[in-house]
């Protein structure tokens, strides 16, 4: 099996085992869910619902007229209860419909059709109201990225999930291997690319055989085995790798012929096209060394993080972080209040033993950084110039072709925050370039 | 669920570090020079073990008191003045004075390095900064391969 990868990066730590080999969970409904009106990359939705109106599961709550944005809908049976901001997981406050979890909840209605009859207009208009958008993170309207404005000839299956603890693309492999194939070939469709290619990292040796048991011998589709390295799953690496094809900066994969889309994407596309069932729910990894039960648990939509960590045992000692993400770009959170959007991954909790340290030290210009960060940019130099304050010099220097990784942070021996400067610095270079225009 | 009283920590992500540190680079360096130093040790005995220590001590003392002075949190920890302070002993020659050396040292680590802004921020490299000093202004340790190798190097005489 021949492995490929990208340059520079970084080898992390899997810490996969606490969960990888657990099954798909449910657990019981929270009290109340609370569903972000803007959870997507794009123009938020209005509010089509107001305090009082009763929901059911599926119903569409939220809506816009712009070209990239995303419905909403309503994860449950249920009462809306408010419409105002709650707290957001990237810590600011969003405005969000609050619904109040019915004690019985209803079966749901969806209406079966057979996918292999759709139309590449009636897969994206099916995705469209179901306001799919990448679930790898990125939240990027689906509808949106499958119709690209070039001819694409690859679409590519994410199936690298590569950041550590994280298992839950890993679960869907195995445990949806047939809903992940046949959404992947609708938008494969959607996008009109004669070549379906997976690319999987080499910790999911079952998902690989899993995956090329399917496709076994099939023209057209391939598995690409890649090496397990961050950050492999970001888009434009992943394409390097299995295609080697670089994504100039500035622009996007359809401009090299290429469209990526999650594995929980792909499913989530596979739903909405048989059965017209919307984006009211995901699967998500609960895991860290602080947890007392790890698993992969499938949730609804606006479940506030504080129930899941309940249902899933807690905290197994004392609490350190709690983050919303993986380790490399997650967010850590204040407070558990703060609800499961559809790019939520994870939920992390981490013994105070491995909460990082926060003290650092000045560059010292070791070059470890410049060695390792994926876009080829000069960490060390940006982090200095946003530290004193020069964040023209920053921008110079490339500061907003970072995508915020973190493999420079990982790999400083000063332990310095450079992704924090960077996101200061792009601030300010953001402001700078508005106030000459 | 936002009753229980949970302290949680807040930082931007990454959320991992490797275990790399500063620390760590310096611990390799001196590791690095040990050999050398050893064989200082055997061909010039004591001159060698005295200027070293007079060397290692300087660099320390010299960077706890430019901290102090200009009141910032001691940075003995990280190890890079143990390296400075061996970089210079290992450059001069056997029969150099001890204030020579530990001048240079001074000179090195205060000027260089905390003068410049601490670790990170010299555009010199402080070892060298202070034999090059010390080189200009004293014959004392100048340092000739030929002579150490060639001219009686078990004397320890240039």
């Amino acid at each position: 099996m021949t492995v490929k990868t990208f340059s520079q990066g970084v080898f992390l730590p899997h810490y996969k085992e606490f969960s990888e080999k657990k099954s798909i969970t449910t657990i019981p409904l929270p009290k109340e869910v609370v569903i972000p009106l803007h959870q997507h990359t794009g123009a938020p939705c209005r509010a089509l619902v107001k305090p009082g109106d009763e929901v059911k599961a599926g119903q569409r709550i939220g809506e816009s007229d712009a070209f990239v944005s995303a419905y909403v809908h309503a994860s449950v049976d249920g009462k809306v209860t408010a419409v105002e901001p709650r707290p957001y997981f990237t810590g600011t406050n969003v405005e969000s419909v609050v619904i109040e979890v019915d004690a019985k909840q209803g079966k749901p209605a969806w209406q079966e059709r057979d996918t292999s009859k759709l139309s590449i207009d009636e897969i994206r208009a099916a995705i469209k109201d179901a306001g799919i958008v990448g679930m790898g993170g990125a939240a990027f309207p689906t509808h949106v990225k499958l119709s690209p404005p070039k001819p694409i000839d690859a679409f590519i299956v994410n199936a690298c999930e590569c950041e550590p603890f994280l298992t839950c693309d890993h679960r869907m492999m195995l445990e949806m291997t047939d809903m992940l194939l046949e959404g992947a070939r609708l938008a494969q469709k959607a996008v009109s690319a004669p070549k379906l290619i997976f690319g999987v990292e080499t910790n999911k040796p079952d998902a690989i055989q899993a995956l090329n048991s399917k496709i076994a011998g099939e023209a057209g589709v391939e598995l690409v085995a890649l090496d397990v390295k961050y950050p492999q799953g970001s888009e434009k690496q992943l394409i390097k790798a299995v295609l080697d094809r670089e994504v100039p900066p500035g622009k996007l994969p359809f401009d090299v012929g290429v469209v990526v889309q999650n594995v929980a994407t792909c499913i989530a596309v596979y739903e909405a096209c048989r059965y017209g069932k919307p984006s009211i729910e995901r699967v998500l990894t609960v895991t860290g060394d602080g947890a007392a039960k790890p698993q992969n648990v499938l949730v609804k939509m606006g479940t506030p993080i504080g129930h899941i960590i309940e249902q899933c045992g807690g905290f197994k000692g004392e609490a350190g972080k709690v983050i919303m993400g993986g380790p490399m770009t997650g967010w850590a959170q204040s407070r558990l209040d703060t609800s499961i959007v559809k790019g939520s991954s994870g939920i992390l909790l981490f013994s105070p033993a491995m909460v990082a340290e926060t003290e650092h030290k000045a560059c010292v210009r070791c070059g470890k950084c410049v060695d390792h960060c994926p876009m080829f940019l000069y960490p060390n130099y940006i982090s200095t110039y946003a530290e004193t304050g020069r964040f023209d010099l920053a921008d110079e220097w490339g500061a907003m072709d970072c995508f915020e990784c973190g493999v420079c942070v990982y790999v400083c021996p000063s332990n310095r925050p450079i992704v924090q400067f960077v996101r200061e610095a792009k601030k300010q270079i953001a402001a700078a370039r508005a106030a000459r225009n | 669920m936002a009753d229980k009283n949970l302290t949680l920590a807040i930082s931007s992500s990454p959320h991992l570090r490797s275990p790399d540190t500063v620390s760590n680079a310096m611990r390799d360096v001196l590791l690095a020079l040990l050999p050398i130093t050893l064989v200082s040790i055997y061909f010039f005995k004591l001159h060698a073990v005295f200027l070293i220590l007079v060397c290692l001590a300087a660099a320390a003392l010299t960077e706890l008191l430019f901290r102090k002075v200009m009141n910032k949190p001691s940075s003995l920890d990280d190890g890079s003045a143990l390296v400075t302070g061996l970089l210079v002993a290992l450059c001069f020659g056997p029969s150099t004075a001890w204030w020579t050396a530990a001048l240079c040292t001074f000179i090195g680590v205060g000027i260089a390095k905390e003068l410049m802004g601490g670790l990170g921020w010299n555009r010199f490299n402080p070892a060298l900064f202070g034999q090059c000093i010390g080189n200009s202004f004293s014959s004392d340790i100048q340092l000739s391969f030929f002579n150490i190798c060639l001219d009686a190097p078990l004397s320890g005489r240039n």
